[in-house]
């Protein structure tokens, strides 16, 4: 099992406030696509202006990163700069 | 303030990098191949681009920071001699509020570059003109004549929090909270991150230090106004001649706001005259365009320093309530923090990454940082390096000193014991790789600096700072020449020597000199897609994508070498900077001339090229600053006496324009803490519009800023480079305001720490 | 008037400042606007030898005038050795601030050949760099000034020879 951890205002709008998920599979598109059927509407607003913390880095523009040793996905904003 | 140590100390750093240097360009401090351009005067900018039959623009702006829109006449300009053509809003693209991606909402954006039936803050634009000279165009834009309703403005935090406040944009209703709010608000975005149990934790500390910062809105302050030309042909293209941080993010946000396909737009690079931020975003491109669209000719638009003001950058004032908690010896066992961050009058602001870096420098397992985004009547923030990192880092960095006066420690030695090495979790989610904050905080330990003795009304302040560093998308050609020499073009402008790094890492695949390398920043037609260059990406992610093209130039040389001797590509080797034929020795090599001559015969032109999206290996960045200050007890001037920065900055490529970063954000820092703020009346109009009165620091307020530059490389990147220039700009306001505080003996929270506080303070 | 000694003539507009005139009349864009208050310095250039903001000067008293601005310091080929020493000590960043910073220098240079730290820092106190912080700057106006004297010296010891 992944846990899943998702910004407040993702939860306020898709998980009734529920901010850690968990959810099974290798890679990060495939387990978000289940949450989705879950929680419909989750995936693309996770597309959207947030970033993924996966162990050791940030990723962006996130689509098949494997998961192996994943123990967390945390979702946060995406990083800009000056 | 003597330059005979500076120097000596410089050496001294300059050895030890050189020295243990295995590269042969990579490391050294070659010439940068623009700089004759910039310092004959010859490099053309934003605002020095002339075009046959051009017209000039200028803009009309709101004196009001809040008022509703219920005429524009422009019935007077347009009868002036000269007036070309007059847009508004409506002469813009339709937008929705549900236009926006991940980066930018454009609906916002439309609504800011000119006001729709809203007027948000004083200067907002409301009308552009363009006419036959800008005199008459200046005219013009004073004949404008708009009939306001006046409201009440909104203009700080406080304020905008009260229920009874009008409320700036009623499509903003607060996200992030539990029970979602029904009424419209000022309040755009909360946002949190939890690690552990912070509350409970608190209760079982030590000491909990519990204090309130806040810091005022500031500007980016870069030099070179915004400026852009556009040309628009009947053909229905668009070209743009503009200086920005990102020529696809020009072509990306006009070619929105104007209603265009994307590839409709050319836009060309100028030169940069700085950015730090502000030029992530466009103001006058989409008027340019439209404005050349209505009359035929081309339209250059270029704003004046007090428009730069009012109506671009800023950065967030902010609010930061922070609870440190304790065990008797030191050991960090919870943190908190609040902050509140002016977003300007569209949601926006950077309180996310605020409470993401906030307490990424130290090891904590419980860790709680909630954000609030909260709308005023003032311009739109834009992003300013390392965006909300700063004001978060004021506010801990400040409790930690604080924190060690109580404990009668060391503040290094207390931030060595809680310093987050590899293996620690961020708060943010992350667990760190090798860093080198630990390796900092013992350099700043070690310097003659730190030890050195303080008299009464001096003050010593240390502060550690940190930025994520990102990756994201680059693209690099490397084109041989019929000379053999090379072209290493990239898509991002280069805003602080970029392109010397570039052709030293090109310079170093290749096994060639620098002198044989001509890096150029390409236009959007002529490289594929580049992000911005922003978030001291493009060093370590543009500077890879070179490193891969010339990877991939090599293969191909090898290939066309091959072909050439008629043996197997298998055998071809490349050694510095040669094509070798390792089964025979009777094959002499061949240089990158000698296959530039034969590349015709072999098949054609030769390039490598890569383009990439980075997205791992970007390598956190963290500083430590040390400042020395001397109060003056009559007028409360503060005097920075002495300052170092610190960083681990991976590999320096260039190690002078490294050093260059990390000087240019202490000082930009040492403004931020000492003396900038933007100054408005009650009626929400901005006082300090000029350099004279919003005063950044200048030669004579500053001594030599020295530099450590500590390398702990990045194992993300081929040389081990990690981004350097947004960290340089976190640690300094704390350092600052603890140096001063220690120099008074009393503590400063509220920045910036003019002699009116300082008085009001010693009394 | 003169620039960079050749002789120019131009209409302009009496509100039009020397800026003006030297950027949109004559096309030397190497003269660069940054507020038009005379608070920043990029647009400096010397009128008759005394150095100036030209966003504070009208054209019209250009009149008669000996202009010279940084096109008109050293060239491609023959760097002034300020303009080496700027490169050198990698005292740009984005280069805005540059050309302003030279002019500026190189007045203080022409009157004062070994001047303090100090004394740099407040002559320079009128031209803003955001980039650098100014240390390179100043080092790089120390070592001109070095290398200039040194030359001074030479020729000084060849016409005595």
């Amino acid at each position: 099992m992944i846990k899943i951890v998702i910004p407040s205002q993702i939860a306020c709008n898709y998980t009734d406030g529920v901010h850690e998920l968990n959810a099974k599979g290798d890679k990060l598109d495939q387990i978000i696509s289940s949450l989705d059927e879950q929680y419909p509407g989750i995936k693309n607003a996770l597309s959207e202006g947030f970033a993924c913390a996966l162990e050791n880095e940030i990723i962006h523009d996130w689509f098949d990163e494997e998961l192996n040793n994943v123990r967390t996905v945390r979702f946060i904003p995406a990083i800009e700069g000056g | 303030m003597s330059s005979v140590r500076t120097e000596e100390l410089d050496r001294l750093n300059q050895e030890t990098i050189e020295e243990g240097n295995r590269f042969k360009v990579i490391g050294t401090r070659p010439i940068r191949p623009d700089g004759i351009d910039k310092v004959t005067g010859k490099a053309n900018f934003g605002a020095d681009i002339v075009l046959n039959g051009m017209l000039y623009g200028a803009i009309h702006r709101s004196p009001h920071a809040h008022a509703l829109i219920k005429k524009i006449d422009i019935s007077k300009a347009l009868k002036l001699e000269g007036v070309k053509s007059i847009i508004t809003h409506s002469d813009l693209a339709s937008l929705k509020p549900t236009d926006k991606n991940s980066n930018v909402n454009f609906f916002d954006l439309a609504r800011n570059v000119l006001a729709k039936d809203k007027v948000l803050y004083d200067g907002h634009a409301i009308v552009a003109v363009a006419a036959i000279s800008q005199s008459i165009a200046n005219k013009a834009a004073e004949l404008i004549e708009v009939e306001y309703k006046v409201l009440k403005p909104v203009m700080d935090i406080k304020t905008a929090e009260k229920k009874s406040s009008p409320i700036i944009d009623k499509n903003i209703f607060t996200e992030g909270l539990s029970e979602p709010n029904k009424k419209p608000s000022n309040t755009a975005k909360k946002v949190e991150f939890l690690l552990g149990d912070p509350e409970k934790t608190l209760n079982e500390a030590d000491i909990v230090l519990d204090r309130k910062y806040s810091t005022q809105t500031v500007h980016q302050g870069y030099i070179e106004p915004h400026a852009c030309a556009a040309s628009y042909t009947k053909d229905n293209q668009a070209t743009i001649w503009c200086s920005s941080q990102g020529a696809f993010m020009v072509r990306a946000y006009t070619a929105k706001l104007c209603g265009l396909e994307t590839s409709k737009i050319k836009v060309i690079p100028a030169e940069i005259g700085g950015g730090f931020g502000g030029k992530t975003t466009i103001y006058l491109e989409p008027l340019a365009v439209k404005l050349s669209q209505k009359t035929g000719r081309p339209v250059k638009l270029v704003m004046n320093r007090t428009e730069v003001m009012r109506a671009t950058g800023p950065t967030s004032g902010g609010t930061a309530h922070v609870k440190l908690g304790t065990d008797k010896k030191g050991n960090f066992i919870a943190g908190l923090i609040e902050l509140k961050y002016e977003a300007g009058a569209f949601a926006g602001s950077p309180v996310g990454l605020g409470c993401m870096t906030a307490f990424a420098p130290y090891n904590l397992k419980h860790v709680k940082c909630t954000g609030w985004d909260i709308l005023v009547n003032r311009p739109k923030a834009a992003a300013y390096r390392a965006p909300g990192a700063p004001v978060a880092a004021f506010a801990v960095e400040s409790a930690i000193d604080e924190v060690a006066s109580i404990l009668q420690m060391d503040p290094i030695e207390l931030r060595l014991k809680n310093c987050a090495t590899e293996g620690t979790t961020a708060p943010y989610g992350v667990t760190f790789d090798k860093i080198g904050h630990k390796e900092c905080l013992e350099a700043g330990f070690k310097s003659s600096h730190y030890h050195k003795k303080l008299k009464p009304y001096q003050g010593r302040g240390i502060a550690s700072g940190f930025w994520f560093n990102i990756g994201g998308n680059s693209s690099a050609e490397i084109m041989i020449n019929e000379d053999g020499n090379v072209t290493v073009a990239t898509g991002n402008p280069d805003i602080g020597g970029s392109r010397a790094s570039m052709a030293m890492m090109a310079a170093e695949t290749l096994g060639i000199g620098m002198e044989n390398v001509k890096p150029i920043v390409a236009d959007t037609e002529s490289i594929p897609y580049s992000d911005l260059t922003g978030g001291s990406r493009v060093t370590f992610a543009t500077g890879k994508a070179v490193v891969e093209a010339a990877m991939d130039l090599i293969a191909e040389m090898c290939r066309r070498a091959a072909k050439f001797w008629k043996v197997d590509p298998k055998q071809v080797e490349w050694t510095n900077g040669n094509a070798i034929c390792i089964e025979r020795k009777d094959i002499e090599p061949m240089s990158m001339k000698q296959i530039a001559k034969i590349a015709f015969k072999t098949g054609g032109a030769i390039s490598g090229k890569a383009n990439i999206n980075v997205k791992k290996g970007a390598g956190p960045g963290f500083g430590v600053h040390i400042c020395d200050v001397e109060v003056d007890p009559e007028t409360g001037r503060v005097t920075v006496l002495r300052y170092t920065a610190i960083q681990d900055v991976g590999k320096a490529i260039h190690p002078s324009y490294v050093e260059g970063q990390l000087q240019g954000g202490a000082a930009q820092g040492i403004g931020w803490a000492l003396n900038e703020e933007y100054v408005y009346n009650k009626e929400g109009n901005l006082m300090n519009t000029g350099f004279l009165d919003y005063r950044i620091p200048v030669a004579s307020d500053l001594p030599m800023i020295e530099t450590i530059l500590v390398e702990v490389p990045n194992s993300g990147h081929p040389f081990g480079v990690r981004g350097v220039g947004e960290t340089p700009i976190v640690p300094p306001l704390a350092a600052v305001a603890n140096a001063v505080s220690n120099a008074i003996g009393k503590r400063m929270t509220n920045l910036p720490l003019n002699p009116i506080k300082i008085l009001s303070e010693i009394g | 008037m003169s620039v960079n000694g050749d002789p120019v003539e131009i209409l302009c507009e009496t509100q039009q400042t020397l800026l003006d005139c030297l950027r949109d009349e004559l096309y030397l864009t190497g003269t660069k606007e940054g507020c038009s208050t005379g608070d920043c310095g990029a647009c400096s250039v010397t009128l008759n030898g005394r150095l100036v903001c030209s966003c504070l000067v009208l054209g019209v008293e250009a009149n008669g005038c000996d202009i010279q601005t940084i096109e008109g310091i050293g060239s491609e080929e023959s760097l002034h050795p300020l303009q080496k020493t700027f490169l050198e000590e990698a005292a740009l960043q984005c280069g805005v601030c540059t050309p302003g910073f030279i002019v500026a220098a190189k007045a203080l240079l022409d009157e004062k050949t070994d001047p303090s730290e100090e004394e740099i820092r407040y002559w320079l106190a009128g031209n803003l760099c955001r980039c650098t912080g100014y240390d390179k700057i100043i080092k790089a106006v120390i070592k001109a000034a070095k290398i200039m004297r040194e030359e001074n010296e030479q020729r000084t010891n060849r016409r005595a020879r």
